[in-house]
């Protein structure tokens, strides 16, 4: 007894050393850290608006925006939005001027795979989304172009890139978002597109009395193995929970993106 | 043996990336450039150095049968800090070694020291030991990093110092160059071994 007492004794001991350690190692370094991506961040939105002088800091729902200013007048918003890529999020800056117009796309962060999808920090491919407006389509294969061997990347920095333009958009320059409202929906079908891992989802959704009934796939070109993961499982949370937010498929992430982009686009229409 | 022994086995007689195969995987992760081999050769070096010291301080106090959790705790905090310290004051050097900074927790040859060295032997012995094997590891990563990045980049620490007409051989730059190094390197530590009979 003694003898286990003692082992955990001396483990705890030493734990308690190093846990002490690195809280005061965490609070020397923390400030730094913090200080240093505020001066980045503060460098950057320079680069995206030279003429402001001002950047003024306004959070909304979990979202930081910044209003960029010049002698008190409004010249662009920024901010930070994301979309899933192939290794995880893809963090995309994006300023939008006061008339809709994007100033600058930047990367802000990725875990995309080192050597493929790090080809979207090519500031020749960023460059395009400079001057699309709120009305553009702001989408891969469409107004921006595709970069071959890194599709999903290319697509997931157009998505935060649309994301951005979106909620700036909807926050500031007063342009409705497209809203996911079920009771609004009047009783027919539907049909929605999304983008999965090969291409366009189709779907078709039926609904009746305020509710999703059918969920049919009219087309998709995703690969068969990975799609059978996502093909019924997706759309019957979606029924079962009558909200398109639902668990993605492990295994058919993009596929399930896809569906739920797709059912998402047929219901707020 | 001698203090100055212990200190210099860890540059040649057991160096220990190409005489003792320690550590293999940040050799072969982050020596792209001269600049991520000796960043993370002194990273290391500065975990195996405190860890040595503290392990060897604590040798007696340390039950023997939860000796390994204690050493992973010392080793842990110590490449925390580093992790931490990295990310405040060498911001640009955190980014390009990234991941490997926390791996090197599972870096063999830091508890392979603590075991076979630290917690058998006094301090000042345990001090020279990790800072001849952490020496002799950041050397090796120093120099695969420098053959890769004059080949790959045609550079050496940053600096462009090759003729326009070379054409850096981007095979050296992606991990296959680190493989074919690293076998270089071995060959030629084979070959030193040889002359100087340390077999």
């Amino acid at each position: 007894m003694g003898y286990i007492i003692r082992l955990a004794g001396v483990l705890f001991l030493i734990s308690a050393v190093a846990a002490a350690a690195l809280s005061f190692t965490e609070s020397v370094t923390t400030p730094v850290i913090e200080t240093r991506r505020q001066e980045e961040l503060f460098e950057a939105m320079a680069d995206y608006v030279p003429d402001a002088d001002n950047f003024e800091e306004k959070k909304v729902d979990e979202e930081t925006y910044y209003i960029a200013e010049k002698d008190g007048e409004t010249l662009a918003y920024i901010m930070t939005a994301s979309a899933t890529g192939y290794g995880g999020p893809v963090n995309m800056n994006v300023a939008v001027s006061v008339d809709g117009e994007i100033l600058a796309a930047d990367v802000e962060g990725h875990t995309e795979t080192p050597g493929l999808g790090d080809v979207i920090e090519d500031e020749e491919w960023l460059a395009q989304f400079e001057g699309k407006t709120v009305d553009d389509p702001v989408a891969v294969d469409t107004d921006i172009d595709n970069i071959s061997g890194a599709t999903v990347s290319a697509r997931a920095a157009a998505n935060a890139v649309r994301n951005g333009l979106d909620k700036i958009g909807a926050e500031f320059l007063g342009i409705e978002m497209a809203e996911w409202d079920l009771a609004a929906v009047e009783d027919g079908t539907y049909e929605g597109t999304g983008t999965g891992y090969g291409g366009d989802i189709v779907v078709e959704v039926t609904v009746s009395g305020g509710e999703i009934t059918d969920i049919e796939i009219l087309e998709h070109s995703e690969t068969p193995d990975f799609w059978a993961n996502a093909e019924d499982a997706i759309p019957e949370s979606i029924i079962d929970e009558q909200d398109y937010d639902v668990d993605e498929v492990s295994g058919a992430t993009m596929s399930s993106i896809g569906i739920k982009d797709a059912v998402f686009d047929a219901i707020a229409q | 043996m001698s203090i100055g022994k212990e200190f210099s086995k860890g540059i040649i007689k057991d160096q220990p990336v190409l005489r003792l195969f320690l550590g293999l995987c940040p050799v072969l992760g982050v020596t792209s450039t001269a600049t991520n081999g000796l960043g993370m050769g002194m990273a290391s070096t500065f975990v195996l150095l405190c860890s040595s010291i503290v392990i060897s301080l604590l040798k007696n106090v340390i039950p023997k049968s939860v000796r390994v959790p204690c050493f992973i705790v010392v080793i842990a905090t110590f490449v925390t800090i580093v992790d931490m310290s990295m990310n405040a004051f060498l911001p640009e050097l955190h980014a390009s070694l990234g991941l490997f900074i926390p791996l090197i927790v599972v870096n063999c040859l830091i508890l392979g020291r603590a075991e076979a060295f630290a917690s058998r032997n006094p301090l000042a012995t345990s001090v020279a030991d990790g800072l001849g094997m952490g020496l002799g590891f950041a050397l090796a990563l120093t120099i695969l990093g420098g053959f890769r990045e004059i080949l790959g980049f045609g550079e050496i620490f940053g600096v462009s110092f090759t003729p326009e007409a070379f054409e850096p051989m981007a095979v050296f730059a992606s991990p296959p160059g680190a493989f074919i190094g690293l076998g270089l390197m071995v060959a030629g530590m084979v070959f030193i071994s040889k002359k100087l009979k340390l077999d």
